[in-house]
């Protein structure tokens, strides 16, 4: 096994005199002014091999801090893991030469003051970049054009473009990736799952991530929510994707009578509910008159809440 | 020595983005010497040739080097917090399969070592046409160089420690800076100073920096390594001594401080 995990468990300790839930589907409160712990998760234990393999779960739930503890970024609370039979924690400096990594950050830990190519050129003698694949793959993300922009001029997009760069040129047995697609244009979106594709199939890949697309990438597909890590049948979650719409209705009134559908968000301006195909007609039908209503794909992490929702939260 | 040496152009190029930083450094020594240095030169100067063997003007420009050794990587540690929250330092740290710690601190130390040096070559410079009686020698250009360096090694390196117990700037400002300044002899001759005081002012590293300066460029009197040392040992040994204590505080802090490096990664930084 690549990375072996057994009862990792991690969680925050948060002060703060504003109230703030326990965990990111409970809807109890904090007390104010105290300090409370938050577990990000808890006692999970995975198995992964070479390969692509998915985490999903709604924001908050713990992607990142998961790719952190797995990168050696953060430690983890308790438990054990290894990566590619080096112990986490006690061999942290064998992990670091045998993984690459990207997480969400700023500017993805870039010098926002030095260009593009000052950066490439100061990480290519430091962590032994090859020059000549980073050059390829720029011009694959369509970024080669802006070698002499400041970094930090950068649009979000193409800041993280070359933070995938840089973690996929390091060339690591290992990849942990959050979100290697997200805030991407489309082109470079296909770009990235066609390089993902072609290197899953020699090294072991983690990406976390909300796109459906992502998942047709998977072997493996986890399910991160509510400080748990269950494994769910790739397939099986594809075809209950694809068997549902969620309905965004702008500017609600309290009189909509959406009772017994499954409500995956709400606020003043919107409400997002999720409806099996079936009932779609039946349900625009009732919100007639009502003229902004949006009918789109779910995302997975809205699938992920469907399910949690079933297997009624606490107990998923 | 790859690695060292990609440190430094990154921090120099780090630093000449921060123009108007790195402008007013500079500009500080001609002002200094233009404002206070002067006036005070023209009040104190009989006294201090009296007693120190030198005016007041080429004493304070000798010690004024050290403020550079200070304030550039002092002014440096906020940033550098950044960086290890948000910039390379913190991929590097996960990502490098070498050791590079002790490269990433020397090189910063060697970029602002070259920058207090620079502030010193200016005061010097400047200094010609007032007349001042500086003697240079090679070991005590090496001397001065070395002793720069080891400075800004100590700063840097309690930055370090430091920034993993406190949280802004100011705290720096105020915990360090100011008794740093005032007890190391910077602004006077620390003879004069109480007993106690003394004390204090002879455990500060700085103060035996500045001395090691001023004995190489004005001679043993101007030094103050008699009043720091109570008059124990001769001139030679006191140097020595002096030395072995700023290599020996800068030794132990570079060790702390490479090992606490790793853990500046994992603060975030709140805006």
């Amino acid at each position: 096994m690549a990375i072996e995990a057994r009862e990792l468990s991690k969680s925050f300790r948060i002060n703060s005199k504003l109230p703030i839930p326990m965990s990111p589907s409970s809807k109890k409160a904090g007390q104010e002014g105290v300090s409370i712990e938050r577990k990000v998760f808890d006692r999970i234990s995975f198995t992964l091999d070479n390969g692509i393999s998915c985490v999903v779960g709604p924001n908050g739930s713990g992607k990142t801090t998961l790719i952190r503890v797995l990168s050696t970024d953060i430690p983890p609370d308790s438990g054990s893991c290894t990566v590619m039979s080096y112990d986490l924690v006690k061999e942290k400096n064998h992990v670091r030469s045998i993984i690459s990594t990207m997480f969400q950050g700023g500017s993805y830990f870039f010098d926002n003051q030095l260009t593009v190519g000052e950066n490439i050129a100061f990480l290519s003698e430091v962590l032994e970049l090859d020059k000549e694949k980073i050059r390829e793959l720029m011009e694959v993300m369509g970024v080669n054009d802006y070698i002499g922009f400041k970094f930090g001029f950068l649009s979000h997009g193409n800041k993280k473009k070359m933070a995938l760069i840089r973690a996929i040129a390091l060339d690591r047995p290992v990849l942990l990736l959050d979100e290697p697609t997200s805030d991407l244009d489309f082109a470079a979106r296909m770009a990235v799952r066609k390089i993902l594709q072609d290197i899953g199939e020699k090294k072991t890949v983690l990406i976390t991530t909300h796109e459906i697309e992502d998942i047709e990438l998977c072997k493996k597909l986890l399910i991160l929510y509510d400080a748990a890590l269950k494994e769910y049948d790739r397939n099986s979650i594809l075809k209950l994707a694809n068997s549902f719409k969620v309905i965004s209705i702008e500017k609600p009134n309290d009189n909509l009578g959406l009772e017994g559908y499954v409500l995956l968000s709400k606020s003043r301006e919107q409400i997002r509910i999720l409806v099996s195909n079936q009932e779609v007609e039946e349900l625009i039908r009732k919100l007639q008159g009502y003229t902004q209503v949006v009918v789109g794909k779910p995302n997975i992490s809205e699938i992920v809440i469907y399910i949690s929702r079933l297997n009624n939260r606490s107990n998923w | 020595m790859p690695l060292l040496y990609a440190f430094i152009k990154r921090r120099f190029r780090v630093v000449l983005t921060q123009k108007s930083f790195f402008i007013f450094q500079l500009a500080q020594p001609l002002i200094w010497l233009l404002t206070y240095g002067l006036s005070i030169n023209n009040a104190l100067s009989k006294a201090f040739e009296e007693i120190l063997g030198t005016n007041f003007l080429a004493f304070e420009a000798l010690g004024l080097p050290m403020l550079f050794s200070i304030s550039f990587p002092l002014a440096n540690s906020l940033n550098m917090s950044l960086e290890f929250s948000l910039g390379s330092p913190r991929i590097i740290r996960l990502l490098s399969s070498h050791d590079w710690r002790a490269s990433f601190i020397l090189a910063d130390v060697a970029v602002y070592a070259i920058l207090s040096l620079l502030a010193l070559f200016e005061l010097l410079v400047i200094s010609f046409p007032f007349g001042f009686p500086y003697s240079f020698s090679l070991i005590g250009f090496l001397s001065v160089v070395l002793v720069i360096f080891l400075s800004v090694l100590f700063t840097y390196s309690l930055a370090i420690v430091l920034s993993k117990v406190l949280l802004s700037v100011s705290s720096y400002v105020s915990l360090l800076l100011l008794p740093f300044f005032l007890f190391s002899g910077i602004y006077y001759p620390v003879m004069y100073l109480p007993r106690l005081e003394l004390l204090i002012s002879a455990v500060i590293p700085y103060s035996h920096a500045i001395a090691i300066i001023r004995y190489f460029l004005l001679g043993y009197k101007a030094s103050q390594l008699g009043a720091i040392w109570s008059g124990l040992f001769n001139p030679i040994t006191q140097i020595a001594l002096s030395l072995t204590y700023l290599i020996l505080f800068s030794f132990i802090l570079l060790v702390l401080a490479s090992r606490l490096l790793d853990k500046l990664g994992t603060r975030e930084v709140l805006f």
